[in-house]
């Protein structure tokens, strides 16, 4: 592409932008679609023929009934979803809706399901999404080659037949119907454009209607043919995902739309069209914080992963599990930065919303221009885009899903795998288009504290004795080695409890919550004949994901130095102060007291910490990883013993034992009819999400923070450290192998200001691709900024006019900060987190 | 060898070409007037106290033994002439660590070696578009430890630059010339008078003739204009005869630092910089004015 790209919005961008952070500032709660006015797939006489269907028949009907409801003029004068905004150039409203606030679609559970669910974490309204689709193949043959898929297929299934696959019949009925859905949908909006185009005030407008209409006619079914057909096409199939629970991602993006790009002649007006889809995608935006209570919808199993376990709501209220991801390696293994790289990216600039997420994949391979752009957009945007490192990224995944390869096997394949990964809505690597994706978490403090502690929390709390029970009895720490082999122990036994639930809670999903939408275009679905959720992916990963480790790393670091080197405490004095967070209790107990501040003052500020690059912490650093890398490791052997493979005759009786131990008295998962090739990879990554103060909330006292204190944010060093050279943090990662380390170990860094500099910038990036780091995120902000919007939100908090307090601080809906998984306007996050972006700032003297 | 320094600048823009790493040395054998580090002037700094990060709680009071520190009446008082320098009273406060916080003793001696090992992924991360700054106090009374750390840096291919008074005799330059790119030359040719000081201007006047000289060797010539000191007519033509006869056409202005007053307050020494800033801007504008119509540049970074 030979011309510049423009840097400032057109007329139709910023009205269009001004309309959204105008309806962001006001209450949106009515715009949601109320339970009543969904249909009811098991009571509503209407379905009463699908009652008895198998559940996936039953949720592609849902998928159908949402849509229509969609549709429907009567609702849209509340719910805005049957609209076409003025200037807009995509047809297609997504429903409110969001990983914080939760979902509304139509219920197809019978009684007896929902009932039985109350077992697991699992209902209709469970959230999914947590992978990406890859658009290739919509654009190129259409959805409707889709449908004459399933036709065909269907055709060779014959109910009378001795040994008719029922569950196969139903995938490809289920497929079609939601299919077919899709494209009625985008029918129906057709019609509205034709008819919005007869009272269009201009001609132009009348034009650019018709013209819609004429797209929305053509795809998805049919194939696309211009970038705006491309994009058009994209964006129904991502709208009705997104309305039927499934929050997909977008995928790479550069890569399926620059054959479009390439036959259009300007190339500005490319960009509108991006700028466009871009604001499409972020409709959903809440600015203000005055009216989530009415917004929100979610329910007892909002259950992302293995565990039931409570999201910050708030902090998610804007995250839509929606990422771009641009640049990388082709699978074949070259650069694959292309013209839509740099489009894309200078949309994303230019628009500056907090969702879709857009990473941009950099790697030695990546071109010096590319680079420079990131830096500019960072300069620009002060927080767009995240980085991947394919360095570290591609060989973490390739060794994932060769675990158990023989060594004579074609490894090409896998190579082009791991060429072709993507992040799913939050940061989790991913196959592109082709992997399912389940994930645990841990808390590493708690682990901590139970290795500190012989198996119990450090609670103060007298009813529980020696504190909480969660894990092994290991017996008192009383040197380093010692800490090391309980570590080892502890560790072992968190990640089984989590990672060894992976493949009980895979088979939950095809009975609740099947997906025939997503199998629609996922993996090898459509030809195997069977849903994501039951082995059609043609992958699947299990992550599991260790919190809090730069405050495992200062803790240890501490005790280390303090307990174990210098022997100025006892064990038992610091374990009673991080359990009695430094307080002594009894108040004429001056002498403990003394004690207590003393050992307060010598870990937080006499202590080495995380993130200078110093051998001291380091090796304790690499000591966890390698703990932890290697218990993920073991879990995944026990696992596949227990639950996938077939024991050898002479395991038998073991192994049938242990099944029924876990509660499982099946057969080995390859044992059963569809999932003879089935397999979950376990991967191990380091983060918190937004969870950091949710977690800390949980925990003793530690080095760095009160009892209860948030924890670090994913892998970043602790708030307020960050001030002996940015390098001296990156320098480290090299040391710690993170290209072990498949599902992500991200790092956001938070700049002062003074950084932004793009020169700055860029040399941060080079040197992160270069010491192998694995994920980056950059916000450049003020601690005086963050302060003034705090100390505003506080004040406004106490405002009697709800609507003023929203207007006030509706003035700095432009800054957005990393909020752990994803971005967010700072104005919406929940004071707590204000608070820690106070301190983040790395400071910049001049 | 050790080096002593009392503070480093990961990144600066206001230090030499492009981004750079800016270390501190300590010890300077002038007093200026405008001195925004007092603390380096010395061989070791004094111990410096922000009180605005001081929570009062005592813990320094209890902690030293010679009696130093007082809290009385909610004031934190430090008697300076008793204090041993020994650091425990920054061990026993909370809002302290060994770099930063309410108390501070900045300056440490580290071994050459040692210290570039610190500070070598940051100039890595830097090469390309800057170096390391070497600046003061004045970095020529360590020459020796200097040209070890610069060996190491032009080992890395480092972008190098010294920040000087050229108050200092030549042969202290000889010693670190063939590791020098760049030379910030502050020009201080007054003593704390408003005249110029012909025993300076001799001295420096030689280092500079000395520095224009070198092969492959950039001068970024540094005035400051500070009021009351450097800001007559006298001592431009004096500047302008320099720059002219070493060839130089391009001049840093530097207008007095605003938070001088902020190190005159942690080492409690009285400061009174009333006089030294230039309030209305003019006497930075008639300077500015001075070197154009001379036909000398303006620096930019």
């Amino acid at each position: 592409m030979k011309i510049e790209l423009r840097e400032t919005n057109t007329e139709r961008i910023g009205k269009l932008l001004g309309d959204l952070r105008q309806r962001g500032l006001m209450n949106r709660s009515s715009e949601w679609f109320k339970r009543n006015e969904l249909p009811d797939i098991i009571k509503d006489k209407k379905y009463q023929a699908y009652r008895k269907e198998p559940v996936i028949i039953r949720r592609a009907v849902a998928i159908q009934a949402m849509l229509e409801t969609m549709t429907n003029e009567k609702i849209s004068k509340h719910t805005h979803s049957f609209e076409i905004e003025d200037g807009d150039l995509f047809l297609g409203v997504l429903p409110m809706g969001s990983n914080g606030l939760g979902k509304v679609f139509p219920n197809y559970l019978t009684e007896d399901e929902k009932r039985i669910s109350s077992l697991t974490n699992r209902t209709e309204t469970a959230l999914l999404g947590h992978n990406t689709i890859d658009y290739s193949n919509i654009l190129e043959k259409g959805v409707k080659s889709v449908i004459e898929q399933c036709n065909e297929k269907l055709e060779l299934l014959n109910a009378k037949d001795a040994f008719f696959d029922y569950e196969k019949d139903a995938f490809y009925k289920a497929v079609k119907i939601s299919c077919k859905s899709v494209i009625e949908y985008a029918e129906r909006f057709a019609e509205k454009a034709e008819k919005d185009a007869m009272h269009a005030k201009t001609e132009e407008r009348k034009n650019e209607l018709l013209d819609m209409a004429r797209i929305a006619r053509k795809v998805p079914e049919n194939p696309a043919d211009t970038f705006h057909e491309a994009l058009q096409s994209i964006w129904f199939v991502h709208l009705a995902l997104h309305s039927s629970m499934n929050y997909m991602s977008l995928g790479r993006l550069d890569q399926i739309l620059d054959t479009y790009l390439q036959r259009e002649v300007d190339q500005n007006k490319a960009m509108e069209l991006f700028e466009n889809f871009i604001i499409k995608t972020a409709w959903r935006l809440n600015f203000t914080t005055e009216y989530l209570v009415e917004q929100d919808h979610m329910d007892h199993n909002a259950a992302l992963g293995v565990h039931p376990y409570y999201l910050d709501q708030r902090a998610g209220m804007n995250n839509f599990l929606q990422n771009v991801i641009v640049g990388g390696i082709t699978p074949d293994g070259n650069d694959a930065t292309n013209d839509c790289t740099y489009l894309i990216l200078q949309a994303f600039e230019n628009v500056n919303l907090s969702t879709p997420g857009i990473y941009v994949r950099l790697g030695k391979h990546s071109p010096k221009k590319l680079f420079t752009s990131v830096a500019k957009s960072f300069h620009k945007t002060k927080n767009l885009p995240s980085i991947l490192n394919d360095d570290v990224l591609i060989p973490a995944m390739y060794n994932a899903l060769i675990q158990d390869i023989s060594s004579n096997d074609d490894k090409k394949q896998y190579h082009e795998l791991a060429n072709d990964y993507c992040v799913d809505g939050c940061w989790e690597p991913i196959f592109n288009g082709k992997c399912d994706w389940t994930f645990g978490m841990i808390n590493g403090m708690t682990v901590l504290e139970c290795t500190l502690n012989g198996g119990a929390t450090l609670s103060s709390n007298p009813e529980l004795l020696k504190g909480e029970k969660l894990s092994p009895l290991t017996g008192k720490i009383t040197d380093y080695k010692s800490f090391k082999e309980a570590f080892k122990t502890q560790i072992q036994f968190f990640v089984d409890q989590s990672a060894m639930t992976m493949y009980l809670y895979y088979m939950l999903d095809e009975y609740i919550i099947p997906s025939p939408l997503i199998s629609a275009f996922f993996g090898s679905c459509m030809e195997k004949g069977r849903d994501k959720s039951w082995n059609g992916a043609e992958h699947t990963i299990g992550g599991t994901i260790l919190g809090g480790v730069p405050d495992m790393i200062n803790t240890i670091a501490a005790i280390k130095k303090w307990v174990m080197d210098e022997e100025k405490y006892e064990m038992d004095d610091v374990l009673d102060a991080l359990k009695y967070n430094f307080i002594c209790g009894n108040e004429s107990d001056n002498k403990t007291q003394l004690k207590y501040d003393s050992i307060k003052l010598d870990f937080r500020t006499n202590s080495p910490q995380f993130g200078y690059d110093d051998e001291y912490t380091t090796e304790i650093a690499k000591f966890i990883l390698d703990t932890y890398y290697n218990a993920v490791l073991k879990s995944k052997k026990l696992a596949d013993k227990v639950f996938l493979n077939p024991p050898k005759p002479e395991d038998e009786k073991e192994v049938f034992a242990l099944r029924k131990v876990a509660g499982y008295f099946g057969m080995a998962m390859k044992e059963i009819p569809g999932y003879e090739d089935f397999d979950i990879k376990f991967t191990a990554g380091m983060g918190t999400f937004e969870q950091y103060n949710w977690q800390g909330v949980g925990n003793a006292a530690s080095a760095s923070r009160d009892s209860g204190e948030p924890l670090a944010p994913n892998f970043t060093p602790v708030s307020g450290t960050m001030d002996k050279g940015i390098a001296n943090l990156l320098n480290t990662f090299k040391k710690l192998e993170l290209d072990r380390f498949a599902a992500g170990v991200i790092t956001d860094l938070c700049l002062d200001e003074g950084h932004s500099h793009i020169e700055v910038l860029e040399a941060i990036l080079h040197k992160f691709i270069k010491e192998k780091g694995n994920m980056l995120t950059v916000t450049i902000g003020s601690r005086e900024e963050y302060q003034t919007i705090y100390e505003l939100a506080k004040s406004t908090a106490q405002m009697e006019d709800r609507e003023e307090a929203a207007k006030l601080l509706g003035k700095y809906a432009n800054i957005v900060v990393r909020v752990g998984g994803w971005n967010a306007p700072f104005i919406t996050l929940p004071l707590s987190h204000m608070e820690n972006y106070i301190q983040r700032p790395a400071e910049y003297k001049s | 060898m050790d080096i002593k320094y009392f503070n480093i600048d990961w990144i600066s823009n206001n230090d030499g070409p492009g981004k750079r790493l800016v270390l501190f040395l300590q010890k300077c054998h002038l007093e200026c007037a405008w001195c925004h580090s007092p603390h380096s002037q010395g061989e070791c700094s004094p111990l410096l106290f922000f009180s605005g990060l001081c929570i009062k709680c005592g813990a320094c009071v209890d902690s030293c033994t010679s009696n130093v520190h007082t809290i009385i009446n909610d004031v934190h008082q430090i008697e300076r002439g008793l204090c041993l320098l020994c650091g425990d009273c920054i061990k026993a406060c909370p809002s302290s660590n060994e770099e930063k916080g309410a108390l501070v003793l900045p300056t440490k001696s580290v071994d050459v070696n040692i210290l570039y090992k610190k500070l070598r992924p940051q100039l890595l991360m830097l090469k390309d578009i800057g170096g390391i700054t070497i600046s003061g106090g004045e970095p020529l009374l360590q020459a020796e430890a200097v040209k070890l750390l610069l060996k190491l840096c032009k080992q890395d291919d480092i972008n190098t630059a010294i920040e000087t008074s050229g108050i200092i005799s030549v042969k202290n330059y000889k010693i670190l010339s063939s590791l020098v790119d760049t030379w910030l030359l502050g020009f201080r040719l007054t003593t704390n008078e408003e005249k110029i000081d012909g025993k300076l201007l001799k001295i420096f006047s030689e280092s500079l003739s000395y520095l224009s000289k070198l092969p492959n060797t950039q001068i970024l010539a540094r005035i400051p204009v500070i009021p009351n000191h450097n800001t007559f007519d006298e001592y431009y033509n004096k500047v302008l005869e320099l720059l002219n006869n070493n060839n130089i056409q391009n001049v840093d202005l530097l207008k007095y630092n605003a938070h001088t007053s902020h190190y005159y307050k942690a080492i409690g020494k009285d400061f009174n910089d009333k006089e030294l800033i230039d309030l209305t801007n003019s006497k930075y504008e008639n300077a500015k004015t001075y070197f154009l119509t001379n036909k000398i540049t303006l620096y930019e970074n």
